[in-house]
């Protein structure tokens, strides 16, 4: 109950915060549709500002916005003149994709690492994984993003240039191609900073009692580290992994943009650069809304992974 | 006895502290040495590949791209630096004050913390930097590339200081429980002197850490906002923004991709490097 009134706080509170900044972009349209209608007479233009109330002092406005938005008018889009969430429902999918395909290069690639790194830490593979996550995580997100589209694109032709594939043309599998890439950077990083955060506890792990405790009892080394080890590990990354939803949100914005996918994170630059205020605001709030569940649900799952901590997050 | 901080520093942290410098030294006085200036537009050097008094080639405009790398790299470096320090220090004095009065302040700055960062903040930073100066009422000086880097240093600096108000508030009560303190303040210590000679210096080494992290992080979201084209505009160059001019020329000037990425790369992995290495030289942190 107080977690949800919690994150409706947070809600408004972003809200509110974004209507501010939204206002503060540089636009103004009125001054735009007199340039559009240079016959426009003054009249015209006080007539339009107190339609749109944009003499209104900001909270006023505010409160017009809300209630507006309260009553599920989301506003439209100045650009395609469409209704803002028809459009934010469009791209939705090909987000959802990304995070998918995303989701599925993470795994893959952490899976292997996380177990090499825990059965044997220090070997030379550990090290390797470690210094590449290290190097993984000083690189400019974009930056991968462009070598990966020039190496293997470019140079070696194996993935398109981007895009999502063309509807018609393309089957499944073949538009699978397009995801390869995107995916694959957009979880590079994070894969490389969770490794780092384990590595750690995964030296420390042999020393501690109740590894020795289970190894003179008679249990493998192995066994030890899939019963034993995983559980707590995926306790502490599952903080992390809340934590990082927005980042990967962030994360998307760079990846949709350099990768020319048309998601719901590049909708929100196209609609910042294009000033399409009403995408923005639908834009932030949708992306705000995921990033508080995300914080409450990762509330919830730190007490399921590690009991200890039960206590401390139910307030 | 106190050993000299180069002699402390594991081998990791000497590569991570050579490339800090390497490139902040080449960057500060690379523009001296090398006389091409970054602004000068010469037709023959349109997307001219590297070569003889050439070494990174022109830009799409037929600029020397090694000029305005390194003068990129002033703004980029500066931007970065300026902003750390802003949150560094932000974080530094909320932290010493939720650690220290506990009570009303801590909670209201936990809340605080806790909200921002729940927030998606970097599309909230974009939205932030496309925002006009003008309309925030700031003069004319801040569409100059000074303003803009001050303006984009500010929102680093607003966008990074929570990490370091939890690192310095935890560590702040941490030393505050200690012996020393509390025999501190039953020889009659006032809460200046103690914040200043018994608490601060506890809290040093973790700042210091925490501002090498952030420094690097600040470095890639500047190039990043940057990127997007809501940073520091051309034509003053910036390690981000040179990778969006070459992002549109990929075909016919492909080597301009290269130099600023890697430029970036060397100063992040620097301060990553010696930021982790001095945290365990350090002690916690």
């Amino acid at each position: 109950m107080r977690r949800g009134m919690r994150l409706l706080l947070s809600l408004w509170l972003l809200s509110a915060a974004g209507f501010f900044l939204v206002g503060l972009l540089p636009f103004d349209p009125v001054a735009e549709a007199m340039q559009h209608n240079p016959s426009m007479k003054a009249a015209d233009v006080r007539r339009l500002r107190a339609l749109y109330h944009f003499d209104d002092p900001l909270p006023v406005r505010y409160g017009h916005w809300l209630k507006r938005f309260a009553t599920g008018d989301w506003g439209r889009s100045r650009v395609y003149g469409e209704p803002a969430l028809s459009l934010l429902a469009q791209r939705l999918g090909n987000t959802v994709v990304l995070f998918a395909g995303a989701l599925a290069a993470a795994v893959l690639l952490f899976g292997p690492a996380f177990v090499v790194q825990g059965l044997f830490p220090s070997s030379t593979a550990e090290r390797l994984g470690l210094s590449l996550s290290t190097a993984f995580l000083c690189l400019p997100p974009f930056w991968l993003g462009l070598m990966a589209l020039f190496v293997f694109s470019v140079l070696l032709g194996w993935f398109p240039l981007g895009g999502t594939g063309v509807l018609e043309e393309t089957s499944g599998p073949a538009r699978l191609r397009f995801l390869v890439l995107p995916a694959l950077v957009l979880a590079a990083q994070h894969v490389g900073q969770w490794l780092r955060l384990e590595h750690p506890h995964a030296l420390s792990a042999p020393h501690t009692g109740w590894m020795q405790a289970g190894l003179s009892k008679g249990f493998s080394r192995r066994w030890l580290f899939f019963h034993r080890q995983i559980k707590p590990a995926m306790g502490r990354l599952s903080t992390v992994w809340a934590l990082d939803l927005p980042t990967f949100l962030g994360g998307a914005l760079i990846t949709e943009t350099v990768f020319n996918w048309p998601g719901v994170a590049r909708l929100l630059y196209e609609s910042v650069m294009s000033k399409d205020t009403d995408v923005v605001m639908a834009c932030l709030l949708f992306m705000g809304l995921i990033t508080l569940l995300a914080n409450t649900l990762a509330d919830a799952a730190v007490g399921w992974f590690d009991p200890r901590a039960r206590g401390e997050t139910t307030s | 006895m106190k050993t000299p901080f180069w002699r402390s520093l594991p081998p990791q942290g000497k590569t991570g502290l050579l490339l800090l410098v390497a490139t902040v030294l080449a960057c500060a006085v690379g523009p001296v040495l090398w006389p091409a200036s970054a602004y000068d537009l010469k037709d023959g050097l349109r997307y001219a590949p590297p070569g003889p008094g050439l070494p990174l080639g022109g830009d799409e405009l037929g600029r020397d791209a090694l000029a305005r790398l390194l003068l990129g790299g002033r703004y980029s470096l500066t931007t970065a630096l300026l902003g750390s320090l802003l949150a560094t220090a932000a974080g530094l004095g909320l932290g010493l004050m939720a650690g220290w009065r506990r009570g009303w302040a801590d909670e209201g700055i936990g809340a605080v913390v806790d909200l921002l960062l729940s927030l998606p903040l970097i599309s909230l930073a974009l939205i932030v930097a496309a925002a006009d100066p003008q309309k925030m009422g700031l003069g004319d000086w801040f569409y100059s590339p000074p303003g803009q880097v001050l303006r984009l240093a500010l929102l680093l600096g607003f966008l990074n200081w929570m990490g370091v108000q939890r690192l310095v508030r935890a560590e702040t009560r941490r030393t505050a429980s200690l012996a020393y303190c509390e025999a501190a303040q039953a020889a009659g210590a006032g809460a200046g002197w103690l914040l200043w000679r018994v608490i601060l210096p506890g809290v040093w080494p973790t700042v210091a850490v925490a501002f090498t992290f952030l420094f690097g992080g600040a470095l890639l979201l500047e190039s990043t906002l940057s990127y997007l084209g809501v940073g520091i505009s051309p034509p003053a160059p910036t390690w981000g923004n040179l990778l969006r001019a070459a992002q549109e020329y990929f075909f016919r000037a492909p080597h301009l991709l290269l130099a600023p990425g890697l430029m970036l790369f060397a100063a992040a992995l620097g301060a990553n490097l010696l930021g982790s290495s001095s945290r365990s030289t350090w002690g916690r942190a």
